[in-house]
């Protein structure tokens, strides 16, 4: 049902590289990489190579299976990417793809500078990388197909980025690496199989050093955790010598399975088990996982489920309790097979107690898991059962006429997809996902460990057209002082942030003016902690709350460290109200639709008319009026006569309603307290002349 | 039932009802074949089961082979459909060449 080639969401699939005409001609098969040392390679293809120079020529070959990569651009030493490319061989020749994720660094010592996190180990195999990290899909174009004996060859491959915040790709161009045999560093498996070459791009400027050493004869590698509710079978084989092994066998890919607990418990009484419920249940009682270090999915098997007869890959979104996508499947035990003749052999049992359907349709929904969709080229695991039953004769009834294999194009999907649309946490089911994983940061930005941002808003709920006001705080969790900047404010350029609502869309904010040239930095002690406040009403993209709903609001404090910058993350959700009333509905209306509106309540001043008319309609309204009455009293003591009785009285009304924050507050009574209050009502020119 | 058989295009409508496909096929003895905007992108109804639970309710297996409900409303030929979030969307019957 699926092409290779989502209408440009996706990168294509790598195509098939076929031995060059002219060749030696020998049929790559299993694991016929090796180089000849290796013993690996076939002899009939050796021998029929021509003759070189050396008394005892070396034959090289790319060998099969995952090879950890290291790519390092040109022109930054803290921006470096590790990934793996997948080396599968066909008989009629190649199919390479791979995945570069940003190596992390931090800092240390006094300045602190910037340093690059350790590499992964190869001795370790196929190594996995943090989903975060996650930054482009290889494209391989060109790879040596079968036998060489000169000491390189050029590979040839597309780099792919991807932009978590959009779900986008951009095909970054052609390159190639004519990469060279060399001697393993320490650590890797296959000593021979080690290569290493300058990257050029299409116009043949080296952009980059690129280097891979074989690690396993596998592409991936996973873990399966199969937990059950007592009573409910385990799903395990087909009953006829099929089981997990063979599954995966088949893929190539390095599996675990893990049978795991078999009294899973409900936590609401019944035998039937809603999407979340199973969802809950796989957080209870899986294994304690890190999916930045384990590509960990969970099959969990229970009596009945609520929105299918036999199976469901309920994790279709991030938007669950744990917003991490692709995690578990169910499947039911107790759901009986019609008695028609569609079901065949099996019609009127309990599904569990028939092992053929029920092992193929755990298979199917992992397959969902890995991101497949449903695919009917044939009987395969990612047609439907359905499908499957309704075209079974009483020749070859059902389930004897399941294809016990992944299709073709599937396999393809399952070894070259790229990473992201096939670990679990990556991409949602079916789309890739706008806010999952998290926005991804610049290469030269740097977590810190140590530091915390608390985001908090004044107030949880807010009326439809207000502002929302949030209270930061920079948190010196760790055991040593840290180098933090010296004030955090929306008008520096260490403060920005976005808005995401419940759809996904985002929209950013930062600040509108800069007040600070130089920037100021201090050291922050253990336990303790910089504050600050702003107010939001509008980013880049117009207004950042316009409609009734949850979002959720992101703060980035960063900051330069070097040629890095440093950067720490909070964020917290606010609800949006609707509109209370017809007069609070126009107002929020012409506040939203009104830029200016924005630059009032960060400037002030009543030389923007529509800005100024924006707010006045909104302090006319009595939804509304709190969330602007500190603009206005602000605005009044701005104003010569704001000192005066009746203006300062004005403003001290506004400042009894106001929802301020902290900051706002502290400004209003400075000024309250800077001016004498009046005794009595006194005239503007008397407060004037004292 | 059976009024519902049959090829059905998509009419243009809102964003929510974007990942339902351009052309819905209804196949007489309860299955289905979806195709999306562009052949091979994602559709949430891609292959699977559909029948009608009740006046205007119709329950269809999805994507990830969960089953929702949605509720229905034969026009003519305009085929009006709601689903459980509320996303209202419409299909004409596709003319037979």
């Amino acid at each position: 049902m699926q092409s290779d080639q989502l209408s440009g969401r996706i990168p294509p699939l790598p195509d098939l590289l076929p031995p060059a005409p002219g060749g030696a001609g020998a049929s790559a098969v299993a694991d016929a990489g090796a180089t000849a040392a290796d013993g690996a390679a076939p002899v009939a293809a050796v021998l029929a190579q021509p003759a070189a120079s050396a008394l005892f020529p070396i034959f090289h070959a790319v060998r099969c299976g995952c090879w950890l990569v290291n790519y390092t651009p040109t022109g930054s030493g803290l921006v470096t990417f590790d990934g793996t490319i997948r080396v599968e061989c066909h008989e009629a020749g190649r199919t390479a793809s791979g995945d570069l994720y940003q190596r992390p660094f931090g800092f240390a010592g006094k300045p602190p500078r910037p340093i690059l996190a350790a590499p992964p180990n190869p001795a370790a195999g196929i190594p996995i990388f943090a989903i975060g990290r996650y930054r482009y899909y290889v494209r391989v174009t060109q790879l040596l197909e079968t036998f060489s004996i000169a000491g390189s060859f050029p590979l040839g491959f597309e780099l792919h980025r991807f932009d978590a915040t959009s779900g986008a790709w951009t095909n970054e161009g052609a390159f190639t690496a004519q990469m060279t045999w060399m001697a393993a560093p320490g650590g890797y498996p296959s000593p021979g199989q080690y290569l290493e070459g300058d990257v050029r791009s299409a116009p043949g400027a080296v952009v980059g050093r690129l280097k891979m050493g074989w690690v396993s004869p596998r592409l991936r590698k996973v873990v399966v955790e199969i937990d059950t509710v007592a009573g409910s079978e385990r799903p395990v084989d087909n009953g006829a010598g099929l089981g997990w092994a063979q599954i995966f066998d088949a893929v190539n890919w390095d599996a675990t399975i893990h049978l795991g607990d078999t009294n899973v418990t409900k936590p609401a009484s019944g035998d039937t088990w809603s999407d979340a419920e199973m969802h809950a249940g796989m957080l209870a009682w899986r294994e304690t996982v890190s999916l930045d270090k384990e590509w960990h999915y969970h099959i969990l098997a229970v009596p009945h489920i609520a929105s299918t007869p036999r199976g469901v890959m309920y994790d279709v979104d991030g938007t669950d309790s744990d917003k991490v996508p692709r995690e578990g499947v169910g499947i039911s035990t107790h759901w009986i097979i019609p008695k028609t003749s569609d079901w065949g052999l099996v019609q009127g049992q309990r599904f569990g107690t028939a092992a053929a359907p029920f092992f193929r349709t755990a298979v199917h929904e992992l397959g969902h898991a890995f991101g497949l969709y449903h695919n009917i080229v044939d009987n395969g695991f990612m047609n439907t059962t359905d499908v499957i039953s309704a075209s079974a004769t009483a020749a070859n009834p059902f389930p004897n006429n399941i294809k016990w294999a992944y299709a073709t194009d599937d396999l393809k999907r399952l070894r070259h997809y790229p990473d992201i649309f096939v670990r679990p946490g990556g991409t949602s089911f079916g789309t890739a996902s706008s806010t999952t994983p998290a926005i991804a940061p610049t290469d030269l930005q740097a977590e810190m460990p140590g530091l915390e941002l608390a985001v908090k808003p004044l107030e949880g709920e807010v009326p439809l057209g207000a502002p929302v006001r949030v209270s930061i705080a920079l948190r010196n969790t760790g055991e040593v002082p840290q180098r933090v900047p010296e004030r955090l404010s929306l008008k520096t350029d260490f403060v920005r942030g976005w808005v995401t609502d419940s759809s996904g869309s985002v929209k950013s904010f930062s600040p509108v003016i800069r007040c600070i040239e130089d920037k100021p930095m201090r050291d922050l002690a253990p336990g303790e902690e910089l504050t600050a406040d702003f107010t939001l009403l509008r980013g880049g993209e117009g207004a950042l709350f316009p409609a009734g709903g949850l979002y959720e609001v992101t703060v980035e404090v960063s900051w330069e460290v070097g040629e890095a910058e440093a950067a720490v993350r909070g964020a917290a959700t606010v609800l949006v109200t609707g509109a209370q009333s017809g007069s609070h509905a126009a107002a929020a209306h012409t506040v939203l639709a009104t830029p200016d509106a924005h630059l009032v309540l960060v400037l002030g001043g009543d030389h923007l008319d529509e800005g100024m008319a924006a707010i006045r309609k909104a302090l006319g309204d009595e939804v509304l009026r709190p969330y602007y009455a500190v603009i206005e009293a602000k605005r009044l003591a701005g104003l010569p006569e704001g000192k005066s009785g009746d203006e300062r009285q004005e403003i001290e009304k506004l400042v009894d309603v106001a929802v301020m924050t902290p900051t706002e507050k502290s400004k209003i009574c400075t000024f309250l307290e800077d001016t004498e209050p009046p005794p009595s009502k006194t005239p503007p020119a008397a407060s004037k002349s004292g | 039932m059976d009024e519902l058989v049959g090829t059905w295009e998509k009419r243009a409508g809102p964003a929510c009802a974007a990942r339902y496909p351009r052309t819905l096929s209804l196949l007489p003895g309860g299955h289905y074949r979806g195709q999306a905007d562009a052949p091979g992108e994602y559709t949430h109804w891609d292959v699977g089961t559909w029948r009608v639970v009740g006046p205007g309710e119709l329950a269809v297996s999805t994507a990830n082979d969960a089953v929702r409900r949605y509720g229905f409303r034969l026009d003519g030929d305009r085929l009006l459909v709601r689903d459980e979030q509320g996303c209202e969307f419409a299909y004409d019957r596709a003319e037979v060449a």
